[in-house]
């Protein structure tokens, strides 16, 4: 039996819909030419996508998907040898000209990218972006293309169409952007339509939206998809089918209830076990360690040591800080952005506060505030004891010395000249430890976070992701701080890696008695760990309180809207077409006077408070 | 970042910089051992024999008052080569200094760029006159001459690549961990300038040895006591529509050098430039 009798069989009653299968790919093999030989990305691939149903293609970074999808649009470099079949409607487009080909894309399948900032041009109208495809593929003629574009940018639901056709892409917010590619992908009612990672880029209420908009449209013109993914959430939210890849081959291949309720390959097994679902932890009120499947050592058993740190770290009260921003085209008028307002918040010893928020909510510019690394309005910050406000420099760095910082990019937080040791010793050494002894921690600290010590004598490219978020962390502990910041500092690594550098966070945590203050947009994530979750919205904490408070009983509407539109990885679960509340209207944040606003917090006990 | 021994590696197989740097390489070895190649003083007089054609005895003839013109520019070509390397090591060494100053601190920096605009909005080859007319005329003179009007394209440079690093997550962790500022630039900030650096610094090589000539062929360069190529092509455009050789030879060489840098300078930016594949 092949896999293509697989899938349909277990959809034989599907009104004879299973027989129309849109694309069919045949043992698609694809490498590029290296130095010693080509090397191989994927192999022997096969699927079919059926007219109506979606497909989803789920791995981790590098397993291949993203590569198989631009194979599939031919959009691979010129020295790509792709061998195989790609079929669409029976047509073999590996065989097509680049000039029949061209015909094919965007006209019989649309595509959509992950980054709606930078797939649109921002030199042009959104509605002659649009116009464009349909003219290029001769759909309409001259007056009636204006009216089809506007009634696409209606179908994506796009406010106002009509006079959002004059619209200029950076007028647009992202989430409006990723409807205007649908909208261009959707343009000649393509047969099929490939997403690559659309909602990846988005925040969770954008994200909800941007599925539900897919889902709707799927039932409206019966397009096959292929969509691309690493979140097993929108995975389960979407999909009919799943192939799941990894190193360029295919895993697994079926049903999405299937994979999610009986995973038979250990990969599926072990990618699931590593995706924190939100809602899991409603039984308990301490952080938990994800049980990992195969590749980890089991924890070792916390020291009892950290019970006894107790008492406030941190303390943050009333921060205030603004951004100038030109308004218009004078140099000397300026507009002022709050971008925190009355921000309060204590962390005590070995506790996990989360702050939670979509993209330009100020957390992360609490985050900095609190390092020291942006000048605060008014309000105090004390670490240790110690206020971090109007203090010399001298005095700053050792307060300093009490907290850390995990930044989001681990590529990006590491000097590529500098030997793993020396970046490890680097904050030793600004503190007058000698070398020799910095660099004999710095070995036991990479031993720590799960490393081995003769790495310090390597360089950072020499790395995974993973392992260089893990050296960070071991440059965060050097000083033996009291509190570290980790500001997503999950958010780029693929799930199951995820899993292990959050459990590594847990251990440390229960080593040593840190505090950590962890921002994050990842809602799941942050229930897994945290003790307690504040709830930022435009520069102001909404809600804060215990986790478990917070999560089972949501005061705010905002608290509410972001967990609704968390996607679970359930398909059994899955939300309602529609269900989803539309993007909120942004409050003006643009304000020139004092923040004059007097916040009032409701007390719903046990330390849960509501901004009223 | 590859390791010093494979960017050795990478470089002998960029042709661009074998050929560039073996062609400058092979003139640098001919000036400097000019007394040995059967030169004499390029500054003896002898009206009896002046203009002649290239000879056994003169092998590129000789100019107006008879000296030997091949004695003069392969004389003239060391001061040529010495301004042009002085002035790219000390435009860089100073546009560093001054770059670094300015990206890194704000204040400095409003001040420091008004300067370099206004040095950058008179032309190179006016400053350059003006300040040598300010002077005496010397070899030193016009090398600080040329200095002071690169300066400010290499502290351009350097500023900008420091108000990028400065904003690179390294950096800021290395602030958070409370690394001094000094530390922070000398580890973090100037190693990664580098590499803009060295290939700004071949064509300002390159850009000198046209300056110099420029100016000493409008008579404000070096005193016409010291050969250079630019001072021989002054002297020799009286004649050129007769003797053309006494043009012909210092420009053909002035040519070649200049050609030589700017052909390194492309290799060496192609093999820096961590985007391009080598």
């Amino acid at each position: 039996m092949s896999e293509t009798d697989i899938i349909k069989s277990q959809h034989p009653g599907a009104n004879g819909a299973a027989q129309d299968v849109v694309l069919s790919v045949r043992d698609m093999c694809i490498s590029v030419p290296g130095e010693d030989g080509p090397i191989s990305l994927v192999r022997n691939l096969s699927f079919d996508i059926l007219k109506g149903r979606t497909l989803a293609v789920v791995g981790e970074s590098g397993s291949g998907k993203s590569v198989s999808a631009l194979s599939i649009m031919r959009l691979m470099p010129k020295t790509t040898i792709t061998t195989g079949g790609v079929l669409l409607h029976g047509r073999d487009l590996l065989t097509l000209k680049e000039r029949e080909m061209e015909d094919v894309r965007g006209n019989r399948i649309g595509m959509i990218f992950q980054e709606p900032m930078t797939s649109l041009n921002p030199v042009f109208p959104i509605g002659m972006q649009i116009e464009e495809v349909l003219h290029r593929h001769g759909k309409g003629d001259g007056s009636n293309l204006m009216q089809q574009v506007i009634r696409l940018l209606d179908k994506v639901q796009i406010p106002n169409a009509a006079r959002r056709v004059s619209d200029y892409p950076h007028q647009l917010s992202g989430g409006q952007r990723q409807r205007v590619m649908i909208a261009m992908a959707l343009a000649c009612s393509p047969d099929l339509l490939i997403a690559d990672e659309p909602t990846t880029a988005l925040d969770v209420t954008t994200q909800a939206n941007i599925v539900d908009l897919i889902k709707q449209i799927q039932v409206e013109d019966q397009t096959a998809i292929m969509f691309i993914t690493h979140d097993m959430g929108v995975v389960a939210e979407v999909a009919d089918d799943v192939v799941v890849m990894r190193n360029g081959n295919a895993v697994e291949k079926a049903s999405s209830r299937e994979i999610f309720e009986a995973p038979s390959q250990p990969y599926t097994q072990r990618l699931l076990s590593a995706v924190p679902i939100i809602g899991s932890m409603r039984n308990s009120t301490k952080p938990e360690r994800f049980a990992l499947i195969g590749d980890e050592p089991a924890a070792p058993a916390p020291a009892a040591v950290a019970q006894g740190a107790q008492g406030t770290v941190l303390d943050v009260k009333d921060i205030a800080v603004s951004f100038e921003v030109a308004a218009g085209k004078s140099i000397f008028r300026k507009n002022v952005v709050r971008a925190v307002k009355g921000v309060s918040f204590d962390l005590k010893a070995g506790e996990t506060l989360s702050i939670v928020g979509e993209s330009g909510c100020g957390k992360t510019t609490v985050a900095r505030t609190v390092l020291g690394l942006q000048q605060i309005d008014s309000g105090r910050i004390t670490i240790g004891g110690k206020s971090m406000t109007d203090i010399g420099k001298q005095q700053l760095r050792e307060v300093r010395r009490n907290i850390q910082m995990v930044f989001q990019d681990p590529y990006a937080s590491l000097n590529p000249r500098l030997r793993v040791g020396d970046a490890i010793a680097e904050p030793m050494l600004a503190h007058g430890f000698s070398r020799g002894e910095a660099l004999e921690t710095a070995r036991q600290l990479l031993e720590e976070v799960g490393l081995t010590a003769d790495m310090v004598t390597r360089r950072p490219h020499e790395f995974s992701g993973g392992q260089r978020q893990r050296i960070c962390i071991a440059r965060a502990l050097a000083l033996k701080p009291k509190v570290i910041v980790a500001d997503e500092a999950v958010s780029a690594l693929d799930v199951s890696v995820k899993a292990q550098v959050l459990n590594l966070f847990m251990d440390l945590q229960d080593r040593y008695g840190i505090a950590f203050l962890f921002i994050s947009h990842d809602m799941a994530v942050v229930e897994r760990l945290s003790h307690r979750v504040a709830v930022m919205y435009f520069g102001e904490i909404v809600e804060i309180g215990p986790r478990s408070a917070v999560f089972g009983n949501p005061a705010h509407p905002y608290t509410q809207r972001l967990l609704s539109a968390v996607p679970v990885p359930d398909p059994s679960r899955r939300s309602h077409i529609g269900s989803v509340q539309s993007e909120p209207v942004r409050r003006d944040d643009l304000v020139t006077g004092q923040d004059l606003t007097k916040r009032s917090y409701r007390d719903l006990g046990g330390g849960h408070l509501v901004l009223e | 970042m590859h390791s010093n021994r494979s960017m050795w590696r990478a470089a002998l197989r960029n042709p661009s910089i074998t050929v560039g740097g073996g062609i400058l390489l092979l003139i640098t070895i001919v000036f400097l051992f000019a007394p040995w190649l059967g030169t004499v003083d390029p500054l003896t007089m002898n009206p009896v024999n002046r203009t002649l054609d290239p000879s056994s005895k003169h092998w590129f003839g000789t100019d107006t008052y008879g000296r030997d013109l091949y004695s003069r520019v392969l004389y003239g070509g060391r001061i040529s080569l010495f301004i042009g390397f002085s002035v790219a090591i000390l435009a860089t060494f100073f546009g560093l200094l001054i770059g670094l100053v300015s990206g890194y601190f704000r204040i400095a920096d409003m001040i420091i760029m008004r300067i370099m605009d206004g040095l950058m909005s008179i032309p190179a080859v006016l400053l350059a006159i003006a300040m040598t007319a300010l002077m005496r005329g010397s070899v030193l003179n016009v090398i600080l001459a040329i200095t002071v009007s690169e300066i400010p394209r290499v502290v351009r440079l350097v500023r900008g690549s420091v108000l990028s690093l400065r904003e690179r997550t390294y950096v800021e962790a290395a602030m958070v961990s409370g690394t001094r500022t000094p530390t922070i630039i000398v580890r973090h900030i100037l190693p990664n300038t580098f590499a803009p650096l060295v290939v700004q610094a071949t064509y300002i090589f390159a850009a000198a040895m046209i300056m110099e000539a420029i100016m000493s062929f409008i008579g404000a360069g070096t005193p016409p006591s010291i050969p250079s190529w630019g001072n021989i092509i002054a002297e020799g455009r009286v004649l050129w529509q007769v003797k053309f050789m006494i043009i012909v030879f210092p420009a053909a060489f002035l040519s070649l050098a200049v050609f030589s840098i700017n052909m390194m300078g492309d290799g060496l930016r192609d093999l820096l430039d961590p985007k391009s594949p080598r």
